[in-house]
């Protein structure tokens, strides 16, 4: 696969010192920052924290701490470090729940999508806004009628003078209301077949013509939204990589979106829960069951692991990444389903752990790709391979 | 990794193909005299002690291969018992196998005998272990057998010992760490073994045709095939942690508390795969997998033979939730990420 960009070799990394220490190091950072703002109670804990805990202050302690943008290169505000470091982090981030949905989508894909495909111009816009926390992007991909078949977008790209002008609709884009920028897929040509003449464009939030309607979700909270775009404009070097190989660019963007340790770790606070409730009733049956979780639970950290190590040299793992998020989010689920055998179940009250994550989960095997679709996935390259 | 994990598996399915193909063609003492006859039964044992050379990792290889191809040989229970015993004295040509004991009395001849002795019809020396107490070796000249079968039908026999007192191994490795390397291998088996049902399943929907298409085309069946793939990418994955994380210790017996985990998590997970494999290889291949000829047996029977072979999955999962709960969140988040994988 040629990149316009090639990713920072991995051995930057550890420049240092050996990447263990760094590792514990980085974890240690995480730790004690996420402790302090806790103790403060300048955030509570929760499942699902990367998508429904919105807090920019938070965003920017870490990007001032050097804990956003970590892969990307030094000149663009990056860290200049390997994938596998910034698993550390997020892993570390995601156990405390912390309140990381300001940054997580910027920093977890559209930088690196910037990096492989951007110009030179585009990558001096956008990454460091990226790497300071001041931008805060959604996505454009989902509409009313192209759910998991994304290549059906109807939202289009018409080109006009110094630029582009977008006409669509978009769908359950979380933070749209927080957003300063969207990141778009839309078509730009009709060609005979529909992954081609798709193209990834970067659009201020602010522009005239984009208008946010909020979308209440059944815990009744408002993280996600309709965008619609009314001919808004969009200069032409916000054009992400080649106009018109927007499908094998987003494809590849799918690895960064699906391979990463919160498709393991949403009920992660669930977890903790269990732990402790085996500790005190120490019955058979809760000890089974805690035992084949943390099994799993070392397995997939596994798999993130092979994942980042992937994107560290320079690949675009798909296959890997949606084997990782199908089997993740089944982990996420039995978790829950899991302190159903103690009493924590009982009565649960809608915002205790239980219910937070219970009610956060139908969303967990949709959003990146529905575990049917991901199961389609892997079964068409199976066939092939 | 094994250095010679590609040469490895070329050699054996060289070997079984030679010797017939497919499993059902496959006389497994056959194949094991070829084995003998080549050094492989002793991988992973130093050539000092009277084995061949290489690496443990070579012999989980080498286990997978086999497995993976359906065929049953005594490779796990000898390689064990043959590892035991070199640690007190050369290894000579007798068939040796081994049987961990669940309490520390030794076994008489006055006892009810030793239930599921594997190959104990075929083997000609016998190892003990018991919690507690020195490994200890027996000779079976004289010892009654009773024959049994796993569910797999391979051997496992009920052992009476009437003639010789078993004797010290002195120096041999403790009973967990025995424990540990037939959890290792088993695991690497069962492996072996739920690659083999994939290959067979995914060949088989590609090829049956009905309703005017392959089976394939079917998006339930696809869904299975996939579930299949990532069940087996889990076991793959739950395999290369155990063996990295032995490897990284050595082989010494005191190490053994370090990588327990990691062998635990490996007979967990390569148990669930085997459990999910077989059923959907035998729910997308219909009637045909289920008759005596078609080869898929093979590898399912072993798969719920060897999922619960030595210690069943529900026991090492609870010994692992034992370990968390006492752990704690903290212990058991430290413990993972103490590496990076």
């Amino acid at each position: 696969m040629d990149h316009a960009h090639p990713p920072t070799p991995p051995g930057t990394a550890s420049r240092r010192s050996g990447p263990q220490e760094n590792w514990l190091e980085l974890r240690t950072q995480v730790r004690r920052l996420t402790a302090d703002w806790r103790d403060a109670g300048r955030y509570r804990p929760r499942s699902d924290a990367w998508l429904r805990s919105f807090d920019l202050d938070f965003s920017k302690e870490l990007a001032a701490r050097g804990l956003v943008a970590m892969t990307y290169p030094e000149e663009f505000g990056g860290g200049g470090r390997s994938h596998v470091e910034r698993l550390a982090v997020t892993e570390e981030l995601l156990r405390a729940g912390a309140p990381v949905a300001a940054h997580w989508i910027g920093d977890r894909q559209i930088g690196p999508a910037v990096l492989r495909h951007g110009t030179r111009e585009l990558q001096e816009e956008i990454l460091p806004q990226i790497s300071s926390a001041t931008a805060v992007f959604c996505l454009g991909m989902s509409e009313p009628e192209a759910g998991s078949d994304l290549a059906a977008v109807r939202t289009t790209g018409r080109r006009v003078r110094d630029g582009w002008r977008i006409t669509g609709h978009k769908i359950w884009t979380s933070h749209a209301h927080r957003a300063t920028h969207a990141y778009v897929l839309a078509r730009t040509e009709h060609a005979a077949r529909k992954h081609q003449g798709l193209t990834e464009f970067i659009v201020d939030m602010q522009a005239d013509g984009v208008s946010v309607t909020p979308i209440v979700d059944l815990t009744g909270e408002h993280h996600f939204n309709e965008v619609r775009f009314d001919d808004a404009f969009v200069p032409a070097h916000r054009v992400l990589g080649r106009a018109g190989a927007g499908w094998k660019q987003v494809v590849e963007q799918l690895s960064f979106e699906r391979g990463g340790a919160e498709r393991v770790l949403s009920s992660y606070p669930v977890l903790v829960d269990l732990i402790a409730a085996t500790a005190e009733a120490q019955a058979h049956e809760l000890q089974g069951l805690l035992g084949s979780l943390t099994a799993r639970l070392a397995v997939l950290r596994r798999m993130c692991w092979d994942v980042a190590r992937s994107l560290d040299a320079g690949e675009a793992p798909v296959q890997q990444a949606a084997t990782l998020k199908y089997l993740g989010n089944t982990f996420e689920h039995d978790v829950i389903d899991a302190l159903r055998s103690t009493d924590l179940c009982r009565d649960a009250a809608r915002d205790s752990v239980f219910g937070q994550a219970l009610l956060a989960s139908p969303g967990f095997g949709l959003r990146g790709g529905a575990a049917e679709v991901l199961l389609s996935v892997i079964a068409k390259q199976e066939a092939r391979a | 990794m094994s250095e010679f994990a590609a040469e490895l598996r070329t050699l054996i399915d060289d070997l079984v193909s030679a010797e017939g193909g497919t499993a059902g063609d496959v006389d497994p003492l056959r194949l094991w005299e070829r084995l003998r006859e080549l050094g492989l039964h002793r991988v992973g044992l130093p050539e000092e002690r009277g084995g061949s050379g290489g690496s443990l990792d070579d012999l989980v290889v080498v286990v997978e291969a086999l497995a993976s191809r359906g065929v049953g040989v005594p490779i796990v229970e000898t390689s064990v018992a043959d590892w035991v015993v070199g640690h007190a004295q050369p290894l000579d040509d007798r068939l040796t196998t081994v049987v961990l004991l669940d309490t520390s009395t030794a076994p008489t001849d006055r006892g009810p005998g030793l239930p599921v002795v594997p190959w104990g019809r075929h083997a000609q020396r016998l190892v003990l272990c018991a919690p507690g107490r020195p490994a200890q070796a027996v000779d079976m000249a004289g010892a009654v057998v009773e024959p049994g079968e796993n569910l797999a039908g391979e051997p496992r026999d009920v052992v009476t010992l009437t003639g010789a007192t078993p004797a010290e191994l002195a120096g041999a490795p403790s009973y967990d760490a025995v424990r540990q390397r037939l959890g290792l291998l088993w695991s690497a088996a069962v492996v072996g073994a739920a690659q083999g049902a994939y290959r067979l399943t995914k060949a088989y929907v590609a090829e049956r045709r009905q309703f005017g298409a392959p089976l394939l085309e079917i998006p339930a069946v696809a869904s299975g095939v996939a579930q299949m793939r990532v069940g087996l990418a889990q076991a793959e994955t739950a395999l290369a942690l155990a063996r990295e994380a032995v490897a990284a210790e050595g082989e010494t017996p005191a190490d053994v508390n370090v990588s327990e985990s990691a062998v635990a998590t490996a007979r967990i997970m390569t148990a669930a795969a085997a459990t999910d494999i077989a059923r959907l290889a035998h729910q997308l291949h219909g009637a045909m997998g289920v008759t005596h000829e078609y080869p898929l047996h093979h590898c399912t029977r072993r798969l719920w033979a060897w999922r619960d072979s030595v210690a069943a999955e529900r026991q090492w999962a609870e010994e692992l939730g034992r370990q968390a709960a006492a752990a704690g969140e903290h212990g058991v988040w430290t413990r993972l990420t103490a590496t990076a994988y």
